[in-house]
């Protein structure tokens, strides 16, 4: 499904615009075109998949089925993670999009690399590696603890008229099993 | 109105983004850092509670910091970040434990332990690495051809280990001057006990940091020793050890605000020594802030968004720690 000239008007800002392809470009100044691909039709696709979610909750409200519509919840449930994974898919698409560049058609990435030796960047990088899987594993962990706790009637919600911390000892609930 | 001359505008944005940082920043990773200091429980808990609203916030300042030098200064950013690759690194992943620590604490009553640790060796590691950095940066970065010449592991000196050594003793001083305004009880008791200890410890720290400057470099001992400007530099140790007199005999009054006013103003005293040391270079021994400077373009350009953005992070600072104000309880809210 194409709508003529459209791509045009966004690019370009021109209905009449060329829109130069892939093929008009030296290979040399190619992106990773399957990386760029790809994760721009993860990011789409969700983003649409987002629209059916709003969509069908708006629908079910209106039908006054909205705590009553169970496949609906499942969906939502299952939607998650989808705004977080969208968004890297979306960054991937414009880091690996403007490849090899850092700056687009002024600086490549090959001359903005810093002076540093090769094992200081692995070394960092492995540190990086490690230290985001421990705090988005523990994440992960106590997001799906919470999840697994249905909201239960009559539970006390924020006190509206003193002042909040948003970290610390605060009324959201603990996770750990055995809590409170 | 003279010509004003914007590096140097620049330049003072900078040193006050940093200062803001250090010194906000500062009693909250000493919090952390004198977490194994404190016993688990209702101390941990209220310390912890004293700095939630405000300790992300403070780190407003780094970002303002950071993100300044690369936009007025990007020549002393790209050396001094490659200079200090290892360090800086080490630093980031360092707030990532200890900011996550913040939640994940309270989430989380069966795993508080490892919770602690991390909190507390985030807030050591941090404080470590800044020091580290700063001390790289006194005794001289390798440039050549405005690009960092050195090893990776230039930053690694007695001297660096001994201003890291010191940052970790200053901010424990501001965290326990914190927790004396901040608390009450045995809490605060325990707050009076650390920071007289710190006090001495910090006040040898400067000395010796200060002492062994001058020995760096002989542009330093000139710029601190050659007349006759030694005697307006002679003024800031003068004042540090006025100042030093004011907070050790409002320990011993029990006061609970002096204590902690006054080690902010032997911070700022000491960042001025710093000043005099290294204006105006920006990375000793080569590059001055001229040198390094964004063209007058960007520098006129970013100006008018500075003057209006720091007001604006200052007064809703300013209102967070208002609405914070007063004695910080040990569960919930006050």
């Amino acid at each position: 499904m194409e709508i003529p000239k459209a791509s045009s008007l966004i690019l370009k800002h021109s209905l009449d615009a060329p829109l130069a392809g892939l093929d008009t470009v030296d290979r040399r100044e190619w992106p990773p075109v399957a990386i760029v691909f790809w994760a721009f039709r993860i990011m789409v696709g969700l983003g649409l998949l987002m629209l059916l979610l709003a969509a069908a909750s708006l629908l079910a409200r209106l039908r006054r089925r909205l705590f009553e519509w169970s496949l609906l919840h499942r969906f939502a449930l299952v939607m998650g993670p989808a705004g977080f994974v969208a968004v890297i898919a979306g960054w991937i698409t414009t880091e690996v999009g403007r490849q090899p560049y850092t700056v687009y058609g002024l600086l490549r990435t090959a001359d903005s690399a810093s002076p540093l030796d090769a094992p200081a960047v692995a070394a960092s990088l492995l540190a990086f590696i490690v230290v985001y899987f421990i705090v988005f594993g523990a994440g992960v962990f106590y997001i799906l603890r919470l999840m697994n706790r249905p909201p239960q009637p009559g539970e006390a919600g924020p006190a509206h008229d003193q002042p909040m911390r948003a970290a610390g000892i605060t009324p959201a609930p603990q996770v750990a099993e055995g809590a409170n | 109105m003279a010509t004003v001359d914007l590096p140097t505008v620049w330049a003072f944005i900078i040193a006050f983004a940093i200062f803001a940082y250090v010194a906000m920043d500062g009693f909250d990773l000493g919090v952390g850092i004198l977490f194994p200091w404190l016993p688990i429980g209702r101390e941990r808990d209220t310390a912890m509670n004293s700095i939630a609203p405000v300790w992300d916030g403070n780190e407003t300042w780094l970002v303002l910091g950071g993100g300044g030098l690369l936009a007025a200064f990007p020549l002393a950013y790209s050396t001094i970040l490659s200079a200090l690759y290892a360090p800086i690194v080490a630093m980031l992943l360092a707030l990532v434990f200890r900011g996550v620590a913040f939640d994940f604490r309270w989430r989380d009553p069966g795993h508080r332990a490892y919770w602690d640790i991390a909190f507390a060796v985030g807030s050591i590691g941090a404080a470590f690495t800044q020091g580290i950095t700063l001390g790289a940066l006194l005794q001289g970065i390798a440039i050549e051809h405005r690009a960092y010449a050195g090893g990776w592991f230039d930053w690694l000196t007695p001297f660096t280990v001994l201003v890291g050594a010191s940052l970790i003793c200053g901010y424990a001083l501001l965290g326990a001057t914190w927790l004396i305004m901040k608390s009450e009880g045995t809490l605060q008791a325990r707050g009076y006990r650390l920071a007289f200890r710190l006090g001495i410890a910090t006040i040898l720290a400067i000395a010796a940091v200060s002492a062994a400057t001058p020995f760096l470099s002989q542009a330093y001992w000139l710029r601190w020793f050659a007349w006759p400007q030694v005697l307006f530099t002679a003024q800031v140790p003068l004042v540090v050890t006025v100042v030093t007199v004011i907070f050790f005999r409002s320990l011993m009054r029990r006061h609970h605000y002096t204590p902690f006013i006054a080690t902010l103003a032997i911070f700022t005293l000491s960042l001025a020594g710093l000043g005099v040391s290294l204006f105006p270079y920006v990375v000793p021994p080569t590059i001055t802030i001229w040198d390094a400077a964004a063209p007058t373009a960007s520098l006129q350009f970013m100006l008018p968004g500075a003057l209006v953005m720091v007001p604006i992070i200052l007064a809703y600072t300013g209102y967070s720690y208002w609405v914070f104000r007063g004695k910080t309880g040990h569960e919930g809210y006050h």
